[in-house]
Protein backbone atom coordinates (compact mmCIF):
# COMPACT_ATOMS: atom_id res chain seq x y z
CA UNK A 1 0.00 0.00 0.00
CA UNK A 2 2.97 2.81 0.24
CA UNK A 3 2.31 4.98 -2.46
CA UNK A 4 -1.35 4.93 -1.25
CA UNK A 5 -2.73 4.03 -4.83
CA UNK A 6 -5.94 2.22 -5.70
CA UNK A 7 -5.72 -0.88 -7.10
CA UNK A 8 -6.27 -0.54 -9.68
CA UNK A 9 -5.54 3.39 -9.84
CA UNK A 10 -8.60 4.95 -11.54
CA UNK A 11 -8.65 8.90 -11.44
CA UNK A 12 -9.88 8.82 -15.46
CA UNK A 13 -10.03 5.27 -16.42
CA UNK A 14 -13.24 3.87 -17.28
CA UNK A 15 -13.06 0.78 -15.11
CA UNK A 16 -13.12 0.36 -11.23
CA UNK A 17 -10.62 0.54 -8.23
CA UNK A 18 -10.99 -2.72 -6.11
CA UNK A 19 -10.44 -0.97 -2.89
CA UNK A 20 -10.91 2.87 -1.98
CA UNK A 21 -8.85 4.51 1.20
CA UNK A 22 -9.08 7.84 2.80
CA UNK A 23 -5.48 8.14 0.71
CA UNK A 24 -6.28 6.38 -2.46
CA UNK A 25 -5.86 8.42 -5.61
CA UNK A 26 -9.89 8.53 -5.83
CA UNK A 27 -9.84 10.39 -2.38
CA UNK A 28 -7.51 13.08 -1.15
CA UNK A 29 -4.47 11.03 -2.33
CA UNK A 30 -5.23 12.11 -5.28
CA UNK A 31 -5.59 15.64 -4.64
CA UNK A 32 -2.07 16.16 -3.97
CA UNK A 33 -0.30 12.53 -3.73
CA UNK A 34 2.82 14.01 -2.65
CA UNK A 35 1.57 15.91 0.18
CA UNK A 36 -0.71 13.24 1.32
CA UNK A 37 2.25 10.69 0.93
CA UNK A 38 4.65 13.13 2.50
CA UNK A 39 2.30 14.08 5.52
CA UNK A 40 1.15 10.50 5.60
CA UNK A 41 3.55 7.84 5.07
CA UNK A 42 6.01 8.94 6.93
CA UNK A 43 3.93 9.59 10.09
CA UNK A 44 1.43 7.22 9.85
CA UNK A 45 0.64 6.45 12.73
CA UNK A 46 -2.20 4.81 15.58
CA UNK A 47 -3.49 7.51 17.69
CA UNK A 48 -6.33 8.52 19.82
CA UNK A 49 -9.98 9.12 18.10
CA UNK A 50 -9.90 12.91 18.61
CA UNK A 51 -13.32 13.97 19.82
CA UNK A 52 -15.53 11.15 20.64
CA UNK A 53 -18.79 10.87 18.28
CA UNK A 54 -17.44 13.22 15.75
CA UNK A 55 -17.73 12.14 12.42
CA UNK A 56 -15.39 12.56 9.88
CA UNK A 57 -16.40 12.73 6.16
CA UNK A 58 -13.37 12.43 3.44
CA UNK A 59 -14.64 12.68 -0.04
CA UNK A 60 -13.77 10.29 -2.79
CA UNK A 61 -14.62 10.08 -6.87
CA UNK A 62 -15.86 7.78 -8.81
CA UNK A 63 -15.28 7.56 -12.72
CA UNK A 64 -17.20 3.91 -13.13
CA UNK A 65 -19.18 2.26 -11.07
CA UNK A 66 -18.67 -0.15 -8.41
CA UNK A 67 -20.25 -2.58 -5.95
CA UNK A 68 -19.02 -1.80 -2.11
CA UNK A 69 -19.91 -5.09 -0.76
CA UNK A 70 -17.38 -4.25 2.46
CA UNK A 71 -15.97 -1.68 4.24
CA UNK A 72 -12.90 -1.10 6.76
CA UNK A 73 -11.27 0.63 9.54
CA UNK A 74 -7.36 0.60 10.38
CA UNK A 75 -7.63 0.15 14.18
CA UNK A 76 -4.57 1.14 16.34
CA UNK A 77 -2.94 0.23 18.87
CA UNK A 78 -5.96 0.28 21.24
CA UNK A 79 -9.42 -0.74 20.23
CA UNK A 80 -12.55 0.74 22.41
CA UNK A 81 -16.42 1.32 22.62
CA UNK A 82 -17.86 1.17 19.18
CA UNK A 83 -17.11 2.59 15.66
CA UNK A 84 -19.24 2.86 12.87
CA UNK A 85 -17.81 3.39 9.10
CA UNK A 86 -20.21 4.70 5.77
CA UNK A 87 -20.52 5.94 2.73
CA UNK A 88 -22.82 9.24 2.06
CA UNK A 89 -23.52 10.76 -1.29
CA UNK A 90 -22.61 14.23 -2.31
CA UNK A 91 -25.65 15.83 -0.71
CA UNK A 92 -24.98 13.92 2.73
CA UNK A 93 -27.15 11.22 2.02
CA UNK A 94 -25.88 7.87 3.93
CA UNK A 95 -25.70 5.04 1.58
CA UNK A 96 -24.86 2.18 3.64
CA UNK A 97 -23.39 2.06 7.06
CA UNK A 98 -21.64 -0.68 8.85
CA UNK A 99 -24.00 0.26 12.15
CA UNK A 100 -22.72 0.63 15.49
CA UNK A 101 -20.15 -2.07 16.25
CA UNK A 102 -17.89 -2.88 18.93
CA UNK A 103 -14.34 -1.83 18.07
CA UNK A 104 -12.32 -5.37 17.51
CA UNK A 105 -8.48 -6.14 17.01
CA UNK A 106 -5.54 -4.33 17.51
CA UNK A 107 -2.97 -2.99 14.59
CA UNK A 108 -5.16 -4.52 11.90
CA UNK A 109 -7.91 -4.05 9.19
CA UNK A 110 -11.36 -4.34 10.87
CA UNK A 111 -13.77 -5.48 8.58
CA UNK A 112 -17.33 -4.72 7.98
CA UNK A 113 -19.54 -6.76 6.16
CA UNK A 114 -22.28 -4.13 4.26
CA UNK A 115 -25.23 -4.43 2.16
CA UNK A 116 -23.92 -4.70 -0.95
CA UNK A 117 -24.26 -1.31 -2.46
CA UNK A 118 -23.64 -0.15 -6.15
CA UNK A 119 -22.13 2.90 -6.51
CA UNK A 120 -22.38 5.29 -9.71
CA UNK A 121 -20.22 7.73 -11.09
CA UNK A 122 -20.03 10.95 -9.06
CA UNK A 123 -18.43 11.87 -5.86
CA UNK A 124 -19.12 10.20 -2.54
CA UNK A 125 -18.32 10.71 1.54
CA UNK A 126 -16.29 7.94 3.16
CA UNK A 127 -17.46 8.59 6.84
CA UNK A 128 -16.04 7.23 9.80
CA UNK A 129 -17.09 8.23 13.63
CA UNK A 130 -16.13 6.26 17.08
CA UNK A 131 -18.32 7.20 20.23
CA UNK A 132 -14.98 7.61 22.73
CA UNK A 133 -11.25 8.84 22.66
CA UNK A 134 -9.81 5.87 24.15
CA UNK A 135 -10.12 4.00 20.59
CA UNK A 136 -7.03 4.45 17.83
CA UNK A 137 -6.98 4.16 14.42
CA UNK A 138 -4.10 4.18 12.00
CA UNK A 139 -4.07 7.92 10.27
CA UNK A 140 -1.79 10.95 8.80
CA UNK A 141 -1.74 14.22 10.25
CA UNK A 142 -2.27 16.84 7.59
CA UNK A 143 -3.15 19.77 8.97
CA UNK A 144 -7.10 20.54 9.86
CA UNK A 145 -6.56 23.13 7.10
CA UNK A 146 -4.85 20.58 4.60
CA UNK A 147 -7.76 18.90 5.23
CA UNK A 148 -10.54 21.41 4.22
CA UNK A 149 -8.58 22.67 0.91
CA UNK A 150 -9.19 18.69 0.22
CA UNK A 151 -12.76 18.42 0.96
CA UNK A 152 -12.98 16.49 4.23
CA UNK A 153 -15.73 18.11 6.87
CA UNK A 154 -16.44 16.48 9.94
CA UNK A 155 -20.00 16.44 12.95
CA UNK A 156 -19.84 16.56 16.12
CA UNK A 157 -22.80 14.23 17.89
CA UNK A 158 -22.53 12.47 15.43
CA UNK A 159 -22.82 8.78 16.43
CA UNK A 160 -23.96 6.41 15.14
CA UNK A 161 -23.82 7.75 11.37
CA UNK A 162 -26.53 9.88 10.50
CA UNK A 163 -29.05 9.14 8.02
CA UNK A 164 -28.33 12.79 6.31
CA UNK A 165 -24.53 14.81 7.29
CA UNK A 166 -24.29 17.80 8.11
CA UNK A 167 -20.75 18.83 7.29
CA UNK A 168 -19.03 21.41 9.40
CA UNK A 169 -15.67 22.69 9.03
CA UNK A 170 -12.60 20.30 9.85
CA UNK A 171 -10.96 21.05 12.69
CA UNK A 172 -8.62 18.21 13.31
CA UNK A 173 -5.19 17.09 12.18
CA UNK A 174 -6.52 13.77 11.56
CA UNK A 175 -7.19 11.60 8.45
CA UNK A 176 -8.03 8.54 9.38
CA UNK A 177 -7.71 5.32 7.30
CA UNK A 178 -10.74 4.10 6.34
CA UNK A 179 -11.83 2.41 3.25
CA UNK A 180 -14.47 0.70 0.93
CA UNK A 181 -13.52 -3.12 -1.12
CA UNK A 182 -15.53 -4.40 -3.87
CA UNK A 183 -14.00 -7.43 -3.40
CA UNK A 184 -14.90 -9.71 -0.47
CA UNK A 185 -11.11 -10.35 0.81
CA UNK A 186 -9.13 -8.12 1.89
CA UNK B 1 1.76 13.22 -16.03
CA UNK B 2 -0.01 15.86 -18.15
CA UNK B 3 -1.28 18.95 -16.40
CA UNK B 4 -3.65 20.02 -16.03
CA UNK B 5 -5.15 16.48 -15.98
CA UNK B 6 -8.87 15.92 -15.57
CA UNK B 7 -10.48 13.06 -13.24
CA UNK B 8 -14.03 12.17 -14.86
CA UNK B 9 -15.40 13.87 -11.32
CA UNK B 10 -13.58 15.89 -9.89
CA UNK B 11 -13.68 16.19 -5.55
CA UNK B 12 -14.94 18.93 -3.61
CA UNK B 13 -12.53 21.37 -4.26
CA UNK B 14 -9.93 22.62 -6.75
CA UNK B 15 -6.55 24.10 -6.11
CA UNK B 16 -3.10 24.00 -7.63
CA UNK B 17 -2.40 21.00 -6.05
CA UNK B 18 -5.11 18.96 -7.10
CA UNK B 19 -5.26 16.35 -10.34
CA UNK B 20 -7.07 18.51 -11.89
CA UNK B 21 -4.50 21.10 -11.90
CA UNK B 22 -0.71 21.16 -11.42
CA UNK B 23 -1.41 17.89 -9.07
CA UNK B 24 1.76 16.85 -7.54
CA UNK B 25 4.25 18.09 -10.09
CA UNK B 26 5.31 21.51 -8.22
CA UNK B 27 6.10 18.71 -5.16
CA UNK B 28 8.20 16.70 -7.79
CA UNK B 29 9.83 19.26 -9.10
CA UNK B 30 11.04 20.64 -6.17
CA UNK B 31 10.79 17.50 -3.24
CA UNK B 32 8.44 19.58 -1.81
CA UNK B 33 4.86 18.72 -0.72
CA UNK B 34 1.67 20.56 -0.65
CA UNK B 35 2.01 20.05 3.17
CA UNK B 36 5.43 22.07 2.63
CA UNK B 37 3.99 25.24 1.51
CA UNK B 38 4.65 28.28 3.51
CA UNK B 39 3.52 31.48 4.47
CA UNK B 40 5.60 33.91 1.99
CA UNK B 41 4.66 37.58 1.39
CA UNK B 42 2.62 38.50 -2.27
CA UNK B 43 5.73 38.71 -4.55
CA UNK B 44 4.15 42.20 -6.34
CA UNK B 45 1.62 43.96 -5.76
CA UNK B 46 -1.09 44.09 -7.60
CA UNK B 47 0.00 40.62 -9.49
CA UNK B 48 -2.91 38.40 -10.71
CA UNK B 49 -1.26 35.00 -11.03
CA UNK B 50 -3.52 32.40 -12.98
CA UNK B 51 -3.25 28.87 -12.53
CA UNK B 52 -4.98 26.75 -15.23
CA UNK B 53 -7.17 23.57 -14.41
CA UNK B 54 -9.36 21.60 -16.19
CA UNK B 55 -13.15 20.05 -15.53
CA UNK B 56 -14.06 17.15 -17.70
CA UNK B 57 -18.20 18.07 -16.74
CA UNK B 58 -19.58 21.31 -15.63
CA UNK B 59 -19.07 22.09 -11.66
CA UNK B 60 -21.68 24.17 -9.66
CA UNK B 61 -19.13 26.71 -7.62
CA UNK B 62 -20.19 28.16 -4.84
CA UNK B 63 -17.67 29.57 -2.79
CA UNK B 64 -13.76 30.55 -3.69
CA UNK B 65 -10.89 30.43 -1.03
CA UNK B 66 -7.50 31.53 0.04
CA UNK B 67 -5.04 29.97 2.47
CA UNK B 68 -4.08 33.27 4.47
CA UNK B 69 -0.34 33.13 5.86
CA UNK B 70 1.06 34.90 9.30
CA UNK B 71 0.17 38.58 8.03
CA UNK B 72 -2.71 40.13 6.04
CA UNK B 73 -2.93 43.59 4.75
CA UNK B 74 -4.63 45.09 1.93
CA UNK B 75 -7.19 43.58 -0.11
CA UNK B 76 -7.02 40.37 -2.28
CA UNK B 77 -9.54 39.21 -5.04
CA UNK B 78 -9.77 35.56 -6.26
CA UNK B 79 -11.64 34.54 -9.65
CA UNK B 80 -11.85 31.89 -12.18
CA UNK B 81 -11.41 32.82 -15.86
CA UNK B 82 -11.77 30.66 -18.97
CA UNK B 83 -9.58 29.82 -21.34
CA UNK B 84 -9.65 32.78 -23.23
CA UNK B 85 -9.35 35.24 -20.23
CA UNK B 86 -13.07 36.21 -19.48
CA UNK B 87 -13.81 36.63 -15.97
CA UNK B 88 -16.14 34.15 -15.21
CA UNK B 89 -16.83 35.11 -11.59
CA UNK B 90 -14.46 36.57 -8.62
CA UNK B 91 -14.84 37.75 -5.13
CA UNK B 92 -13.98 41.25 -6.08
CA UNK B 93 -11.49 43.20 -4.13
CA UNK B 94 -12.08 42.30 -0.49
CA UNK B 95 -9.84 43.58 2.93
CA UNK B 96 -7.29 40.26 3.63
CA UNK B 97 -8.40 38.82 6.63
CA UNK B 98 -7.52 36.27 8.93
CA UNK B 99 -3.99 34.94 9.73
CA UNK B 100 -3.14 31.35 8.96
CA UNK B 101 -6.35 30.25 8.12
CA UNK B 102 -8.47 29.75 4.71
CA UNK B 103 -10.87 33.20 3.77
CA UNK B 104 -13.89 32.28 2.28
CA UNK B 105 -15.29 34.25 -0.13
CA UNK B 106 -19.20 33.83 -1.03
CA UNK B 107 -19.49 34.54 -4.99
CA UNK B 108 -22.42 33.92 -7.15
CA UNK B 109 -23.01 30.24 -8.08
CA UNK B 110 -21.92 29.59 -11.04
CA UNK B 111 -21.34 26.69 -13.45
CA UNK B 112 -17.79 26.15 -15.09
CA UNK B 113 -16.78 23.10 -17.44
CA UNK B 114 -15.91 21.20 -19.00
CA UNK B 115 -13.14 22.78 -20.55
CA UNK B 116 -9.37 24.98 -19.51
CA UNK B 117 -9.76 27.37 -17.22
CA UNK B 118 -7.61 29.60 -14.65
CA UNK B 119 -8.39 30.00 -11.03
CA UNK B 120 -6.80 33.93 -10.67
CA UNK B 121 -5.37 35.69 -7.56
CA UNK B 122 -4.25 39.25 -6.83
CA UNK B 123 -3.14 41.24 -3.72
CA UNK B 124 -2.80 44.58 -3.72
CA UNK B 125 0.83 45.08 -1.47
CA UNK B 126 3.22 43.15 -0.63
CA UNK B 127 2.52 43.12 3.09
CA UNK B 128 -0.11 40.48 2.89
CA UNK B 129 1.29 36.72 2.80
CA UNK B 130 -0.26 33.50 1.35
CA UNK B 131 0.76 30.14 1.78
CA UNK B 132 2.40 29.03 -1.37
CA UNK B 133 4.68 26.52 -2.86
CA UNK B 134 7.53 27.28 -4.76
CA UNK B 135 9.71 25.45 -7.51
CA UNK B 136 13.25 25.45 -8.49
CA UNK B 137 13.20 27.85 -11.35
CA UNK B 138 10.64 30.32 -12.64
CA UNK B 139 10.97 28.47 -16.14
CA UNK B 140 9.15 25.17 -14.78
CA UNK B 141 6.28 27.17 -14.11
CA UNK B 142 6.28 28.06 -17.52
CA UNK B 143 5.95 24.86 -18.40
CA UNK B 144 3.21 24.07 -15.88
CA UNK B 145 1.12 26.10 -17.77
CA UNK B 146 0.94 29.23 -15.40
CA UNK B 147 0.19 32.73 -16.13
CA UNK B 148 0.33 36.48 -14.70
CA UNK B 149 -0.49 39.86 -15.43
CA UNK B 150 0.84 43.10 -13.94
CA UNK B 151 -1.00 45.84 -13.02
CA UNK B 152 -4.39 43.56 -12.43
CA UNK B 153 -5.75 44.72 -8.98
CA UNK B 154 -8.90 44.20 -8.99
CA UNK B 155 -9.01 41.32 -11.44
CA UNK B 156 -10.11 42.34 -14.96
CA UNK B 157 -12.98 41.55 -16.91
CA UNK B 158 -10.60 39.88 -19.59
CA UNK B 159 -7.28 38.67 -18.91
CA UNK B 160 -3.94 39.90 -20.39
CA UNK B 161 -2.08 37.09 -20.05
CA UNK B 162 1.97 37.65 -19.75
CA UNK B 163 4.68 35.21 -19.12
CA UNK B 164 5.22 34.26 -15.26
CA UNK B 165 8.12 35.46 -13.46
CA UNK B 166 7.47 34.79 -10.05
CA UNK B 167 8.46 31.84 -8.54
CA UNK B 168 5.47 31.55 -6.14
CA UNK B 169 2.07 28.82 -6.62
CA UNK B 170 -0.44 30.44 -3.95
CA UNK B 171 -3.06 27.78 -1.86
CA UNK B 172 -6.07 29.25 -3.21
CA UNK B 173 -9.01 27.60 -4.94
CA UNK B 174 -12.82 27.07 -5.41
CA UNK B 175 -15.52 24.87 -3.78
CA UNK B 176 -18.67 23.09 -4.96
CA UNK B 177 -19.82 22.70 -1.32
CA UNK B 178 -20.82 25.68 0.86
CA UNK B 179 -18.74 24.28 3.55
CA UNK B 180 -14.79 24.09 3.41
Amino acid sequence: MAGGADFPSTPNRLFAPIIIATFSLCSVGGHNPGGVAAAGFSSVASAAYPTANKAIYVPFRLSAPIVAVKLFSHNGATVSGNIDVGIYDEQGTRLVSSGSIAQAGTSVLQEFDIADTSLSPGLFYLAVALDNTTATLFRSTPSAIFLRCNGVAEQTSAFALPATATFAAMSSAYLPFVGLSARTLL
Amino acid sequence: MDFPYAPTEPLVTIHPYTLESLGPIPGILAGLAFRSTASAAYPTASLAIFVPFVLAKPILVKKLWCYNGTAVSGNVDVGIYDEQGTRLCSSGSTAQAGTSTLQEFNITDTVIGPGLFYLAIALDNTTGTLFRGTVTTVALLKQLGMFQQASAFALPATATFATVANDYIPVFGLSTRDVI
